[in-house]
């Protein structure tokens, strides 16, 4: 069985991997108020690699595609392909995602889309939702204060603008300590996934100090077996001498293949070859609410990390609203009607 | 002379009540209106107008008490709107045949009646030189029969304006009939 | 010869036992109920359309309601507009980016910022513009065109003496346009 370092996989999936083979992706969904999605995605990269393994979300030949080249002022080449598809609801998108053959297949990812009717107003939402990884991880916030979680989920460019900004030394802490709290949710997440999995495991002939619950109230301690041996982890869980530590000598010899069955799946999760790209969605009519970041022209943007679904499901959402134009005129009759009504009435009266 | 109760009926828009109302207010309009006018064709479009007006209006009257003489005012409103049409129309000028037949007809007594064409006849002799309001306050007053203040209230003139109008009428048919006759 | 009021009294007692006799009521009748029929029918007069329409102020209930429902109504809209702006006045405090992660303009709108160019006075804006391949390959041609036109020109000139002198004093001549104005 393959195995890694708890560490080398730390360093893997806090990685920004982007090869320079990899295009850059951003999804763009434009949703029109009778549910239809018109999306575009767009891909960069500086060689003309276009891999359809490579790509981030499901794009096949009912796509319109179009390639073309920006060259800047500084004379450099990037190649683009530009590709579009009016998708007549959300479960055409949702189609395409279970049948994806990308890059990023292993991810549960589901788009929402719902209009709701409030006379003055018809309110819509539009939402992409991509389910969690780990059945046992921790929620990052339980680790980054809401000023580390606004940096968290900041768009690469944002985050780079911030720390080359006028407050770079302020940012560039809070980027070190976000590094460094995520460093360790990261940890807690895989023993803890490696807890959860293995005690499933075991559950049917498992001892009352082998139970979930018991494995987890040492959870700490096996982290600090695992940091106090990290540099020779591999060799050391092969000898059986980390579990040896964590679970006793004679749990060890007894469920040493359920241990390394949890830690292959662990692993596999954190080797699943995701590649980060970016949503964006335009609203029809007035935003009204989103969890995305704005642009100037209010399109909203998401960066999509694996980290960011790795423990909680990540939703990418927007609220928009369109007035009901005869809705607030039919609204002023009747005020208008009922007012007259009722000052005749008062005149009548006199 | 109009039953009440017939008056409250018509207000609720009944076409059948209201023939019956315009068979019995027919008579007194149309009298007013021809011996104001003198002429048989426009009294009678004034007597339909003023029917028409008084089935648009009935509802507005407040009681059915009122009913006559707000028709009276109707129908002296319809002449007025009339004879204004008419001045521009020659009036009837009477020659001495004329008085002489009118002379015969008094010398005959009180007891004959007469025919539409000869009342109009008088009438228009009598009363050409006559002002509107001294022609509609006579024939109320004196023709009509009514008392100065039912004129007052039907015309919308005051109780002294209605006496120096009749004054004037009357001195000018007198002095006509003690001319002529 | 009779006295004055005696000849006046016999005149209006002949006028006033002949009352002018209306031969039928039926036709008047009968017009008067064709028309306030097509009237009817016709045209609703202004308190009467006031009437229908105002006629639930009346009835409590219904009065009641309908200002329970033009109250609720107002709430409902101060309430959800309150809700919007609320949220709104959040969005407006949310992060915003810059554009530097836009997408840029697909090759297709090539022709129109190109016709933006020329009538902003020929100033590029400052992002990227993105042409095709092929658009490419096509503006280097035209570039070497242009570049091998211009030496043809250059020999041309160099090889005609006057023709340069001539062409000089035009620049000059330009240059001096330009500064006037």
């Amino acid at each position: 069985m393959k195995r890694k370092s708890i560490k080398l996989i730390v360093s893997l999936i806090l990685m920004f991997i982007v090869s320079c083979d990899d295009p850059e992706t951003v999804v763009t969904n434009y949703v029109h108020p009778d549910g239809s999605v018109t999306r575009k995605i767009e891909m960069r990269n500086l060689k003309n690699i276009f891999k359809k393994s490579d790509f981030q979300v499901p794009l096949d030949s009912t796509w319109i595609v179009k390639d073309s080249i920006e060259i800047n002022r500084k004379g450099d080449t990037t190649w683009i392909k530009r590709a579009v598809k009016q998708f007549k609801n959300i479960d055409e998108i949702n189609l395409a995602y279970k049948s994806d053959s990308g890059t990023n297949k292993g991810m549960l990812r589901q788009v929402g889309f719902r209009k709701r009717f409030k006379w003055f107003n018809t309110e819509f939402r539009f939402s992409e939702r991509i389910d969690r990884q780990l059945s046992f991880g921790y929620p990052v916030k339980d680790f980054l204060n809401s000023e580390e979680l606004l940096y968290f989920y900041s768009p690469e460019s944002l985050k780079h603008e911030k720390e080359t900004g006028p407050d770079s030394l302020k940012f560039r802490a809070l980027a070190d300590s976000v590094k460094h709290k995520t460093d360790l949710w990261s940890t807690k997440n895989i023993v803890s996934e490696w807890i959860g999995k293995f005690s499933d495991l075991i559950a049917e002939r498992a001892g009352k100090d082998m139970t979930r619950e018991s494995l987890k109230a040492r959870e700490d301690e096996f982290i600090k077996v695992v940091e106090a041996n990290d540099k020779k982890f591999d060799s050391l869980w092969s000898a059986g001498i980390i579990l040896r530590k964590f679970i006793g000598e004679e749990n060890a010899l007894k469920y040493k293949t359920e241990a390394d069955s949890a830690l292959g799946s662990v692993t596999k999760y954190f080797f699943v070859s995701f590649k980060d790209y970016s949503v964006r969605i335009v609203m029809p009519g007035k935003l009204i609410g989103t969890n995305g970041f704005i642009d100037s022209s209010h399109v909203l943007l998401w960066p999509v990390k694996s980290d960011y679904f790795m423990t909680e499901p990540y939703e990418m959402w927007a609220e928009s609203k369109i007035p009901n134009t005869w809705a607030w005129i039919v609204s002023g009759l009747f005020l208008v009607f009922v007012l007259s009504g009722v000052i005749m009435k008062v005149i009548k009266k006199d | 002379m109009i039953d009440i109760k017939l008056i409250e009926e018509c207000r609720d828009g009944n076409f059948n009540n209201f023939r019956k109302l315009v068979e019995l207010t027919s008579p007194f309009a149309y009298s007013v209106a021809f011996r104001m006018l003198g002429n048989e064709d426009q009294a009678k479009d004034v007597v339909q107008e003023t029917m028409v007006t008084i089935w648009q209006k009935l509802k507005k009257i407040k009681t059915s008490q009122v009913y006559k003489t707000w028709i009276y005012r109707i129908v002296v409103n319809k002449c007025y709107d009339e004879m204004r049409k008419r001045k521009r129309n020659p009036e009837f000028v009477a020659d001495e045949q004329t008085w002489g037949v009118i002379s015969n007809m008094i010398s005959e007594g009180p007891s004959i009646a007469l025919e539409n064409s000869e009342i109009s006849k008088i009438i228009s002799i009598l009363t050409e030189r006559l002002s509107t309001k001294q022609k509609a306050v006579f024939v109320l007053s004196d023709l009509e029969g009514m008392s100065n203040d039912e004129i007052s209230e039907i015309t919308g003139i005051s109780k002294s304006a209605v006496k120096a109008n009749l004054y004037h009428a009357r001195k000018s048919i007198s002095e006509k009939i003690e001319k002529f006759l | 010869m009779k006295p004055e009021s005696e000849k006046y009294d016999n005149v209006l007692n002949l006028l006033r036992e002949s009352k002018p006799v209306l031969d039928s009521t039926e036709d008047i009748e009968k017009e008067v109920i064709k028309r306030i029929t097509k009237v009817n029918h016709s045209q609703l007069n202004l308190p009467e359309i006031i009437d229908f329409l105002f006629g639930w102020v009346y009835i409590g209930w219904v009065r009641r309601g309908l200002i329970a429902a033009s109250i609720l109504l107002v709430l409902v809209f101060v309430f959800q507009q309150g809700i919007i702006l609320k949220r709104i006045g959040m969005l407006s405090k949310q992060t915003v980016i810059n554009d530097k992660e836009s997408v840029s303009t697909p090759t297709d709108e090539i022709e129109k910022l190109l016709m933006v160019y020329k009538n902003s006075g020929r100033r590029f804006p400052s992002k990227t513009i993105t042409i095709s391949e092929k658009q490419m390959k096509e503006l280097l041609e035209k570039v070497d065109e242009l570049k091998n036109k211009y030496k043809e020109l250059e020999n041309i000139i160099e090889g005609d003496p006057e023709l340069k002198k001539l062409i000089e004093k035009k620049q000059i001549e330009t240059n001096r346009t330009k500064i006037n104005l």
